[in-house]
This record gives C-alpha cells, sequence and structure tokens, in this order.
C-alpha cells in the first residue's frame, strides 16, 4: 500500500513536471518540441537512476513513479497523429525518428555516464 | 461531419494556477498507479505496450471530442489528457526496455509500439466522431 502511495506521489509530481518544462520548449514551429525534451531527459535520466541500483522506496518514487510519468507516449502518438492527418509527413517522420533515436542515445549515455564517470570503470 | 474540428493542441495556454496544477497531479497520480498495477499483471515489454496503447486510445478519444465540441469540458483536458493519459503511458521505460532487446527484437518492440499507439490514437477519434454522430453529449 505504501509503494502504491509512493508511485502515486512520485507519479502526480512527473505530471506536473512534464507540464512545467514542455511548456519553457512547447513548439519549434509545428514540431512537438516540449513532448521530444520530456522524453528524451526522461529516458536519459531513467537509464542512470536503474544503473544506480537505489533502494526499493526509490525505485518506486522516482524510476516507476516520476520518471514513468514524466516521460509520455500518448502524447507523443496523439502529435505525430495530429501531424500525419495534416499531411505533415516531413515533420510527422522526424519527430519520430527524433523521438525514438534520442531517447534510445540517452540510455546508452545514460548507462555510459554511470559506469565510466560516477563508479571509474 | 458537420461540425468543424476546433484546433485543440495539448497545450493551447501555458497556465500554472493552483487549480491546474492540482488536476494534472491527481490525474498523475492515478495514471501512474494504474500503469504501475498493469506492470505488475503483464510484465516487461508486453505490459509497457499495454498501457500505451490504451492510454494512446483515451487520449484520442478525449482529444477529438473536446476539438468537437463534445461530452468533455475544457478543465477536463489537465486532468484527463494532461495527467491521467501522459502518465499512464511511458515513453521512458520504453526506450530502456527497447534498447535491453538486441536488434531484433529493438526493432519488432518499436514497430510494435509506434504502429498500435498510432492505430489507437485513429481508433479513438473514430468512436468519439460515431458517438457524437449518435447525438451523444452532443453540445
Amino acid at each position: 500500500m505504501l509503494l502504491v502511495v509512493l508511485v502515486g506521489f512520485g507519479g502526480g509530481t512527473g505530471a506536473v513536471l512534464r507540464y512545467v518544462v514542455s511548456g519553457f520548449a512547447s513548439r519549434w514551429g509545428d514540431f512537438p518540441l516540449g513532448t521530444l525534451v520530456v522524453n528524451v531527459v526522461g529516458s536519459t535520466l531513467l537509464s542512470i537512476a536503474v544503473c544506480l541500483q537505489p533502494p526499493t522506496s526509490i525505485i518506486y518514487f522516482f524510476n516507476s513513479g516520476l520518471l514513468g510519468s514524466f516521460t509520455t507516449f500518448s502524447t507523443f502518438s496523439y502529435e505525430t497523429f495530429r501531424l500525419i492527418e495534416a499531411g505533415r509527413w516531413l515533420l510527422a517522420i522526424s519527430n519520430l525518428l527524433l523521438n525514438l533515436g534520442l531517447c534510445v542515445t540517452g540510455v546508452f549515455f545514460g548507462r555510459w555516464f554511470v559506469t565510466r564517470i560516477i563508479f571509474g570503470l | 461531419m458537420s461540425a468543424e474540428l476546433k484546433d485543440v493542441s495539448m497545450r493551447s495556454a501555458v497556465d500554472y494556477g493552483l487549480g491546474t496544477v492540482i488536476l494534472i497531479a491527481g490525474g498523475g497520480f492515478v495514471g501512474s498507479v494504474l500503469r504501475v498495477l498493469v506492470s505488475g499483471v503483464l510484465s516487461g515489454v508486453s505490459g509497457t505496450l499495454v498501457v500505451n496503447v490504451v492510454g494512446s486510445f483515451f487520449l484520442g478519444f478525449f482529444m477529438y471530442s473536446l476539438g468537437y465540441g463534445g461530452f468533455f469540458s475544457r478543465d477536463m483536458r489537465f486532468f484527463v489528457a494532461i495527467g491521467f493519459c501522459g502518465s499512464f503511458t511511458t515513453f521512458s521505460t520504453f526506450a530502456l526496455q527497447s534498447a535491453g532487446l538486441g536488434f531484433t527484437g529493438f526493432i519488432v518492440n518499436v514497430l510494435l509500439n509506434v504502429f498500435c499507439c498510432l492505430l489507437a490514437v485513429f481508433a479513438g477519434r473514430a468512436s468519439s466522431i460515431l458517438l457524437l454522430r449518435r447525438g451523444v453529449g452532443w453540445s
């Protein structure tokens, strides 16, 4: 029960942070930049957090709750769908490839950062 | 469709009022708890795929209903769209899981999530239009 509450508070915090951060970089022309920024930052931070192997309560609050909510797939697919619907194929495909490419790069960067920079291996 | 789709982007105005923040945090609380409960039943990539597809359907249905002037009030956008749907679905777990799958698994997982979620938004849009045509909640 306590773990569920930890996830919930992390999730509420993550959702508000996503709203604030994506508000700073909401759009670049018609490109949905805000969602890209939160997804890349959140994926990188999750990779770092997982590699650091924190205690269970931190995993529930920060990894599952906060970072899970800070990033979003539904807004990403909705915004991509709207671009396709409007016939803006170049923007839609750029949005798709940038989210996938940069988030996965962020995951690998996070792993590298923890093993090389923090643990010095 | 006789009604025109008003442009409803995810954020038409940036509003940092206390009420807005509470609505987003409340939606985020419920969405993240439900996501973790689903991933407790369906662990790994299948759980993430399910929450992403279901969340995308709900967001598509909600946003198009709002856009066509349907059943929802604009303030519900903060609770349902940004709070609940945003937190129920996740990109960070999806990216982390995909990166750990190896090349073939990576391609399959990425294509499944992207195609199923785009299809889910389309299905949400279609459901919204169908209900509005039947006169449910037409305003």
